[in-house]
C-alpha cells in the first residue's frame, strides 16, 4: 500500500508541474559531415542512425550526436540515384483523384505574419494548408483539409492527430500528408523559383515504423520530380527516430513548410510548386509505372517481415525469461502458438 | 489504397490480435469470446463514429467494445478489494498519462519509447503495483487513457479552443486499444520475471487461473 501512496504523491507532483514548454528555436542541432561542414539544421535532436538526403541527393547516415554542442556528424553513404524515382509512366487508372492533409501542431505560427510562433486558434499552418488545398483543387485533385486542432502541442500530440489520419484514410486517399512547418533560422529555407521569393519544403520521414521503406521511396519520389520541375524547392529529406502516425499509410509525409521565422507568404508561394508536384507525382507524367508500385509492394512486405521478427523475437525472450532454458523456452513457444492459432499450429498441451 | 498499406494493415492486426487473443485468454474469455472481441475492435473501427456533442464522440471498436470489456470484467472481480484496485489503477494511471504527457518531449524521436505505447507500459506497471492482475492492467490501460484524454481535452475548452475530441477514433490502431493490450502483456511479463526469479530452476508452484496466479506472490 505504502509503495501506491508514494507512486500517487510522484504521479501527483508530476502532473502538477508546468507543461514542458520549449519555445521555437531552443533545440536546433547543426548536421556536420566529416570534415565539420554544416550540412542542415532541425529543430529537435539528432539521432545515431538518423538518415539525410540533402538537396544534391547525396545520402548521409548520422554516426554521432555532441549534445552540448548541439551538432551531429554524418557519415557520406552513396549518391541516391534521383533519376531511378524520377518521372516514369502511367497516370492513376480511375479517375478519382484524393489526398487528405491535416495539421499535428494545430499551434505553429509564422512570427512575422501571426506575430507569435504559436497560437492556439487561428494559427497560420492553416492558412499554408488551406493554400495546398486550393492549389491541388485548381488541378482538379479532390483535396480534404482537416482542420481538426490536436492540442496542446505536447508528447501526446501524435496519438491525437492519429485519430484524424485513420479518419481520412477510411475516404481511400492517394496521399495523406501532415502539414507542418520547421524551427530554424529562415535562411535555411529561403529559395527563389521561377524568380519567386518563396519557401522551401522540407520531407520528413519517421524511420521508425513498419512503413518506413515505402514512405522514404515516396518523399524520393517527390524529391525527383521537384528537382526536374522546380529545382531548389525541396530542402532536403531528413529520416528521423518516431513513426509520425506514417506507418498508418505507404504514401504519408510529413511536409515542413518553412520555418517559425519566414514570412508565411513565402510559405504560401511555395504551395502551387508542391501541389504540381503532387500531381506529376501521384497522377501525371511521374505517377509511379508498374515496376514501382511492385517496389512499393516490396517496401510493405519488408516491413510485414519486420513487424513479423518483431514479434517472434520478443515472444523467444518473454519464453526464455519464463521458463529458463531453451528447451522450455522452446515447449512455452509451441504451446503458446497452438493457443494462438486454435490447434493448428504448434505443440497442445495434454492435460 | 495501395495493396502496400492493405497487406500492412491486415499484418499490423494480425500481429497486434495474435498477442491480443492471448492478452484476451488471460481475461478470463473463452476462445469464442476472445475472437468476438477482436472481431468487435476491428469491425466497429471502421463504423461511423458516434457523437455524444457537436465536440465529443466516440469510436465503436476504439472506445465502445474495449469499454464495454472493462465493465464486464470488472462485474467478473471475486473480491471488493479487486473491484476497488479496478477503480484506483485507472485514475492513478489517468493521472501518469496526464503527467507524462506533460513532461516527455514534444517530438517522438526524442522518446525511447513510442507515445502509442508508453501509456501501456505505464499502465501495466501500475496495474502490477496494485496487485498483478492481468483483469486490472487492462482496465488500468484502457480507463487510464481515456480518463487523461478526457481531462486534456476539457482543459484544452477551458481556454475557449473549441477542440473535438473522438475517443478511440483510431479504431484498432488507437492508444487506447495498444495500451489495454500492452499493459496486460507488460503485467504477463513483470509477472513472469518475478515468478521466475523468486523460484529459481524449480518448477512453478503457483498455477495461472482465471486470469490471475494462485498460490504464492512473487
Amino acid at each position: 500500500m505504502r509503495r501506491i501512496v508514494a507512486l500517487a504523491l510522484l504521479l501527483m507532483v508530476l502532473a502538477a508541474l508546468p507543461a514542458r514548454a520549449e519555445n521555437d528555436g531552443d533545440c536546433v542541432y547543426t548536421l556536420l559531415d566529416r570534415g565539420g561542414n554544416v550540412l542542415t539544421m532541425r529543430a529537435g535532436r539528432m539521432y545515431a542512425g538518423d538518415e539525410y538526403i540533402a538537396a544534391d541527393n547525396r545520402e548521409y547516415r548520422v554516426v554521432a550526436v555532441d549534445d552540448a554542442a548541439m551538432t551531429a556528424t554524418a557519415e557520406y553513404v552513396s549518391d541516391s540515384a534521383s533519376e531511378a524515382f524520377a518521372a516514369k509512366t502511367d497516370a492513376k487508372a480511375d479517375g478519382n483523384k484524393l489526398i487528405c492533409m491535416y495539421s499535428t501542431h494545430s499551434d505553429e505560427s509564422y512570427v512575422p505574419d501571426d506575430g507569435t510562433e504559436s497560437k492556439w486558434q487561428g494559427a497560420g499552418i492553416y492558412d499554408v494548408g488551406d493554400s495546398l488545398k486550393a492549389a491541388l483543387q485548381k488541378k482538379g485533385i479532390e483535396a480534404v483539409y482537416s482542420h481538426e486542432t490536436f492540442l496542446p502541442h505536447d508528447a501526446d500530440a501524435y496519438t491525437r492527430s492519429r485519430r484524424t489520419a485513420e479518419e481520412l484514410l477510411k475516404k481511400g486517399p492517394d496521399a495523406l500528408i501532415d502539414i507542418h512547418r520547421d524551427a530554424v533560422p529562415a535562411r535555411q529555407y529561403e529559395t527563389e523559383v521561377d524568380g519567386e521569393d518563396i519557401s522551401k519544403v522540407r520531407l520528413f520521414v519517421g524511420r521508425s515504423n513498419p512503413n518506413a521503406a515505402a514512405n522514404k521511396q515516396f518523399a524520393r519520389q517527390l524529391k525527383a520530380a521537384a528537382d526536374e520541375a522546380y529545382p531548389g524547392l525541396i530542402k532536403d529529406i531528413f529520416i528521423g527516430r518516431g513513426n509520425y502516425n506514417q506507418e498508418l499509410y505507404a504514401n504519408s509525409i510529413l511536409l515542413e513548410f518553412g520555418t517559425h521565422e519566414i514570412d508565411k507568404d513565402k510559405a504560401i508561394a511555395a504551395t502551387a510548386y508542391m501541389a504540381d508536384v503532387l500531381d506529376s507525382v501521384l497522377y501525371g507524367k511521374g505517377a509511379r509505372s508498374r515496376g514501382q508500385r511492385g517496389a512499393s509492394t516490396q517496401s510493405a512486405a519488408k516491413g510485414v517481415g519486420w513487424a513479423v521478427l518483431a514479434l517472434a523475437a520478443a515472444a523467444a525472450v518473454f519464453a526464455f525469461v519464463a521458463t529458463g532454458s531453451g528447451r522450455g523456452a522452446l515447449k512455452k513457444l509451441s504451446r503458446h502458438v497452438s493457443e494462438v492459432t486454435g490447434g493448428m499450429m504448434g505443440k497442445k498441451e495434454k492435460d | 489504397m495501395g495493396i502496400g498499406t492493405i497487406l500492412l494493415l491486415v499484418a499490423g492486426l494480425l500481429v497486434l490480435f495474435g498477442a491480443g487473443q492471448r492478452v484476451l485468454d488471460r481475461l478470463r474469455l473463452t476462445d469464442r469470446e476472445a475472437i468476438l472481441f477482436i472481431v468487435a475492435i476491428i469491425a466497429g473501427g471502421f463504423l461511423p463514429d458516434i457523437a455524444v456533442t457537436r465536440d465529443f464522440a466516440f469510436n465503436i471498436g476504439g472506445a465502445l467494445i474495449p469499454l464495454i470489456l472493462c465493465v464486464r470484467l470488472f462485474f467478473k472481480a471475486n473480491t471488493g478489494i479487486e473491484r476497488a484496485r479496478a477503480v484506483l489503477a485507472p485514475v492513478v494511471t489517468a493521472v501518469a498519462v496526464y503527467a507524462l504527457g506533460r513532461t516527455l518531449p514534444e517530438e517522438p524521436e526524442a522518446m525511447a519509447v513510442d507515445p502509442n505505447y508508453i501509456y501501456g507500459v505505464a499502465a501495466g506497471v501500475i496495474a502490477y503495483l496494485f496487485g498483478r492482475s492481468r483483469r486490472c492492467a487492462f482496465i488500468a490501460g484502457v480507463l487510464g487513457v481515456m480518463l487523461a484524454n478526457v481531462a486534456t481535452w476539457a482543459e484544452v475548452r477551458m481556454t475557449g479552443t473549441a477542440q473535438r475530441l473522438v475517443l478511440g477514433g483510431a479504431g484498432a490502431y488507437d492508444v487506447i486499444v495498444i495500451s489495454g493490450l500492452l499493459a496486460v502483456l507488460l503485467a504477463e511479463l513483470i509477472g513472469e520475471l518475478t515468478e521466475r526469479a523468486a523460484r529459481g530452476r524449480r518448477r512453478p508452484r503457483a498455477a495461472f487461473h482465471g486470469g490471475d496466479f494462485e498460490g504464492r506472490r512473487g
